[in-house]
């Protein structure tokens, strides 16, 4: 399903929520990237016609999200503050919610047994979620998202206070979905979290979309920050000398043992097209290359500083 | 760009039947206040009942016996004796509203499981009637099916039909007065439950709504339709109406009834704001 935002705001009085917003969400994992107050749990909100838009229009196949009660039969949605009663055992938790999709008990029941499974629940299943870690309670959320096998998913930091494994068991729960054509929204404020699960993010600050796309796609927009990369070779004064006559090429700086050099260049797409060339000619043999501006985090610094 | 795309599957816009949301939250929620104290209040609600059942039979079985000839001359047994029944219930109905209604929303709130709630195919109606209806199966217990029972016993063991014939509106007078007072206050206890921080507060503030002003009424007799701010007040003086019997009070039953019913409104009024999902940003 595909999920169409057209300048979309939010505003609570004279306090923004998001601003102007406009994007569309194709199948796979998308992630909201942004740090705390960003925006994106109000944004998720939006998506998920929890809240009504001060301006603009969500829709989800050509469908408005908001008071739209038949879109919600396809949505999974894991908040991220808790919301469960204690009382409930978590089973109970997720067979209840079942049942207001309108399964029958037992389909409800069978379904909550195979989230529960797949969440890694089921010795905690019948306890009360009261007495739940932090990490099962964010497991049980989760269970309770993807209980009904839903067409969309929205996960609002899904794996805060998850163990190692939990996170990732978590992860590749994501990808997997993604993978199958449903489609995945994620939001979080760790970037190594959202990086190890899809490439298509959008970058958000002060309620406003600083960026979407591939992470390389947004490196690519930043055209004052030229992209780094680190070339581990033999030969690195040759290979400099080679570099240095391009106009692209900003500058180049060695390590001490010089067994390595980091370029700065302006045109990536140019530069990762010539360097085999330059290398082979020029008898350089390249061990490793790489480009550390390419995480998640040297982009999220250039864009929300 | 992206491969998932050949995956892809796509919606047709056929989607699911509406499932009936509210009764599921009505019924999951009547089992989760199935608890000892509820038990305990219905037990001792239902001593009323046993109370002016034994009446009716003695009234009817033993009435031709002179040693009870006197008492039972004295116990009528006409719309007067079914409304007596209604209002004896009140305290009860009270217990019964804490217990059911005081955490039905407050819980949610605290939680925050209200964001869950919506995002399942739940409306605002769904959730409200849901509530609603576990006060109102509860409240429906002590008042209403225990009423509609002492009127079927007192038709069954009758030996002719003249009190059915004199009196056959008096089911519909039953249903109509519960209804009002469940209406009424269950839509409080629901907002009180939604607006206080917890369910002792949403308690104590019920308990207070209902006495505080009926204590003014009885401390300021003096001052004409005082009653109309007491709920209790005005419920006696719309089962006086429904059940054609002398009004207790000097303010209009019909006016009365429209109290109810703005009382009634309000609390849903009050219920559309408080229900939401939404985080609130200051």
């Amino acid at each position: 399903m595909r999920i169409q935002v057209e300048n979309l705001s939010k505003w609570y009085g004279q306090v923004i929520g998001v601003n102007h917003l406009g994007f569309t969400i194709e199948p796979g994992v998308t992630g909201f990237l942004g740090p705390n107050s960003a925006g994106k749990t109000t944004l998720l909100r939006l998506l998920t016609g929890q809240l009504k838009a001060s301006q603009g229009s969500v829709a989800i196949e050509g469908e408005p999200v908001w008071n739209n009660y038949k879109i919600l039969s396809h949505i999974g949605y894991c908040p991220e503050a808790d919301a469960f009663w204690g009382y409930l055992s978590g089973w109970e938790f997720v067979t209840s919610l079942l049942r207001m999709h309108g399964f029958s008990p037992s389909e409800a029941a069978e379904k909550a047994d195979r989230a529960i499974d797949l969440m890694d629940m089921q010795e905690a299943r019948s306890k009360r979620i009261a007495g739940y870690s932090k990490g099962m309670r964010q497991r049980i959320k989760v269970a309770q998202a993807i209980a009904h096998d839903p067409d969309m998913l929205f996960l609002d930091e899904p794996l805060n206070g998850m163990d190692p494994l939990g996170r990732r068991a978590t992860i590749d729960l994501i990808k997997r979905l993604g993978g199958e054509g449903k489609t995945v929204v994620v939001s979080s404020h760790i970037l190594h979290e959202v990086e190890e699960m899809t490439d298509t993010i959008l970058l958000i600050n002060h309620g406003r979309l600083l960026a979407e796309g591939n992470i390389y796609e947004i490196r690519q927009l930043i055209d004052s920050h030229p992209l780094q990369v680190t070339i581990r070779c033999d030969n690195v004064n040759i290979l400099t000398a080679k570099l240095l006559e391009y106009e692209d090429v900003q500058s180049v700086h060695f390590d001490r043992e010089r067994s390595q050099l980091t370029v700065e260049t302006n045109r990536p797409d140019d530069f990762h097209r010539r360097l085999p060339g330059l290398a082979l000619d020029n008898g350089v043999k390249v061990h490793s290359l790489w480009s550390p501006d390419e995480s998640l985090e040297a982009v999220f610094k250039y864009l929300v500083r | 760009m992206p491969i998932y795309e050949e995956t892809y599957r796509a919606w047709h816009g056929q989607l699911a039947a509406r499932p009936r949301t509210w009764w599921i939250i009505a019924r999951t929620g009547s089992r989760l206040r199935w608890k000892r104290a509820m038990i305990l209040v219905l037990l001792l609600a239902a001593l009323p009942f046993l109370v002016r059942g034994a009446q009716i039979y003695v009234a009817m079985r033993l009435g031709d016996s002179p040693e009870l000839a006197e008492m039972v001359q004295e116990l009528q047994i006409d719309a007067g004796f079914f409304a007596d029944f209604l209002r004896g219930q009140a305290f009860f109905l009270v217990l019964v509203l804490i217990l059911a209604g005081a955490g039905l929303i407050a819980s949610d709130r605290k939680f925050g499981a209200l964001a869950v709630y919506f995002s399942k195919p739940v409306r605002f109606w769904d959730y409200v009637l849901g509530k609603f209806l576990i006060v109102a199966f509860y409240g429906s217990l002590i008042t209403l099916l225990p009423c509609l029972l002492l009127f079927l016993m007192r038709v069954l063991l009758a030996q002719d039909a003249a009190f059915l014939q004199e009196y056959y509106w008096i089911p519909f007078s039953i249903i109509g007065q519960v209804a009002l007072s469940l209406l009424t206050l269950g839509g409080v206890i629901l907002v009180l439950s939604s607006t206080t921080g917890g369910s002792r507060s949403a308690a104590i503030l019920f308990f207070a709504m209902l006495t505080v002003p009926d204590l003014l009424r009885q401390i300021l007799p003096s001052i004409s339709g005082l009653g109309l701010v007491s709920l209790p007040a005005v419920l006696r003086q719309t089962s006086a109406l429904l059940f054609g019997l002398e009004r207790p009070f000097d303010f209009s039953a019909w006016l009365g009834l429209g109290v109810l019913m703005g009382v009634a409104g309000l609390s849903l009024a009050v219920l559309k704001i408080r229900v939401r999902p939404t985080e609130v940003v200051r």
